[in-house]
């Protein structure tokens, strides 16, 4: 009971301390906005799926994926720069664990930019918007918000023993966009590069969602459901397995507070 | 005799350092060469030298947060590298500075998150914080945003987090820095009633005068090695004779002697 109250305690100290920052205040309610126009205006003369898929969802899991990658690499730097790492490093709880409330912290705040971004586009672009199979829909969204979890845990452990978080972050967010076929169909892209796309959730996610729009069923996208499944067990089996092994490393290597 | 609460023999860290940018040289550091000693229940042991002598790699051994190269270092009787999750819900730290606390929560929000993180009960946390609040002297002020404290009123709220699981052993490396001589004063108090309360202390300080009202006994530590450990009335005597001197030194005399002499073992 301890450590889910840590857990909660720690998604609930990220919440609030995350949105007092200017970058993450961006990331949450500027880019949702931001990217809903653009995305909005691109896909103005698409068909009414076409402007589903890509500006609508388009536009919201492109922002939850910034706010996933800006979370798990910098918030381990900015406890390095607070100068609380060392002591949630070593609180009797348990590091991973509040790791992962700092990141579920920022995902509810993700889930609400995608929330915004839906609002705008579809508030301001008066389209209509085409949700095939609502069950499957919330079932993609649900997985995916699972995965991003998963993905943020793992970069977090990644990082925790890096101090060129930063760079890799700002080198892992706009390929994600591309890579996934959150912004134009995957098949666009080149079939080498797409089957590298498969290694990373967000294209399963994306796959599960357009069948939705598409009014596919449950039963016809369950190939996707189980490679999410898979692929965010995989993720988090990592994370944890990385967080043993920096446990050790980052104090024989020195590297803990090292900015 | 009581046993030993931390005992260290023999304790080596070496670091390893680039230097260049393109053709880069690796270069061993070593801050502490073998360093020996042992501190007592309810002591307060105070560690002192210049910077860069080994005073914190110590500390953050002994606070499992640094893996040792070589030797031992026991907290409890346990290894502080390898036995650690028996050591850490037994102990807490104060790194000198403002830091350590999340700037943009109020006092009281700093402290239930870090009860939560320590295993302390719900039940538990509402009378214990506001105790400690009380203590410390900031719950007039619980609710303000931390950023909004002076740097005395953040040193006392990292006193109040380190005492939220009530540890045996706290360490403090330089907790006194850059505080106002009413703000000092007040800390020396705190870790003197801990003390009291049979806390075991460490220490350290660059403040001579605080080492001396502070500490049983002293520990001077110089490029990695200890030089001295005695009493504080102890350190002075072995200065006054090896002076030949009629008067006795204070502390600070003594250390700037002690960190002079060249190649003591």
């Amino acid at each position: 009971m301890s450590t889910i109250n840590a857990v909660i305690a720690s998604a609930s100290q990220q919440f609030k301390t995350s949105i007092g920052r200017p970058m993450f205040r961006f990331c949450v309610i500027g880019q949702p906005i931001l990217f809903g126009l653009i995305l909005g205006m691109i896909y103005l003369e698409k068909s009414n799926i076409d402007f589903t898929l890509f500006a609508v969802f388009g536009s919201g899991l492109s922002t939850f994926w910034s706010s996933i990658c800006f979370s798990s690499a910098s918030d381990i730097h900015r406890e390095r720069w607070y100068g609380t790492l060392e002591t949630i490093y070593s609180a009797p709880v348990g590091f991973k664990w509040i790791v992962l409330g700092k990141i579920i912290g920022n995902s509810i705040w993700g889930v609400f930019s995608i929330g915004l971004s839906f609002s705008v586009v579809v508030l301001l672009f008066q389209r209509q918007i085409i949700i095939g199979n609502l069950s499957l829909l919330l079932v993609g969204l649900f997985l995916m918000t699972l995965s991003l979890i998963a993905i943020g845990y793992l970069f977090a452990a990644l990082f925790t023993l890096s101090r060129n978080a930063r760079i890799m972050m700002n080198f892992m967010e706009y390929p994600v966009y591309i890579l996934c076929g959150i912004l134009f169909p995957l098949e666009q892209l080149p079939l080498l590069i797409r089957s590298f796309a498969y290694v990373l959730s967000p294209t399963w996610a994306v796959k599960i969602i357009h069948l939705a729009v598409s009014g596919s069923s449950l039963f016809s996208a369950i190939n996707y459901i189980v490679g999410l499944v898979v692929i965010t067990i995989i993720y988090g089996v990592l994370a944890v397995y990385f967080f043993e092994k920096i446990d050790v490393k980052c104090r024989v290597e020195a590297t803990l507070e090292v900015y | 005799m009581k046993n030993p609460i931390i005992t260290v023999q023999s304790l080596k860290r070496t670091y390893l350092t680039h230097i260049g940018l393109l053709n880069k040289e690796k270069k061993l550091v070593e801050a502490l060469k073998g360093i020996d000693f042992e501190v007592y229940p309810g002591e307060i042991f105070g560690l002192l030298g210049p910077n860069g002598a080994g005073k914190t790699t110590t500390i953050k051994i002994l606070t499992t947060l640094l893996a040792p190269s070589s030797g031992q270092a026991k907290v409890f009787g346990f290894k502080a590298f390898g036995e650690e999750k028996k050591i850490r819900p037994r102990i807490n730290f104060i790194f000198g500075g403002e830091r350590s606390l999340y700037w943009r929560l109020s006092g009281l929000d700093n402290l239930k998150y870090f009860a939560d993180i320590y295993k302390i009960p719900r039940k538990k946390q509402t009378e214990l914080i506001d105790d400690l609040l009380k203590e410390v002297g900031l719950y007039d002020v619980r609710k303000r945003k931390v950023e909004t404290y002076s740097k005395g009123m953040k040193q006392k709220l990292q006193i109040a987090r380190a005492l939220l699981n009530d540890p045996e052993i706290i360490f403090l490396d330089e907790p006194s820095i850059g505080l106002d001589p009413v703000a000092a004063r007040t800390l020396k108090n705190m870790i003197r009633a801990l003390s009291e309360k049979g806390k075991t202390v460490l220490l350290t300080t660059h403040y001579m005068q605080e080492a001396e009202e502070l500490c049983h006994r002293i520990a001077v530590i110089n490029h990695g090695q200890i030089i001295a450990l005695d009493t504080v009335e102890g350190l002075k005597n072995r200065v006054k004779n090896e002076q030949n001197s009629s008067q006795m030194p204070n502390l600070e005399d003594a250390y700037i002697h002690l960190i002079s002499e060249p190649n003591i073992a």
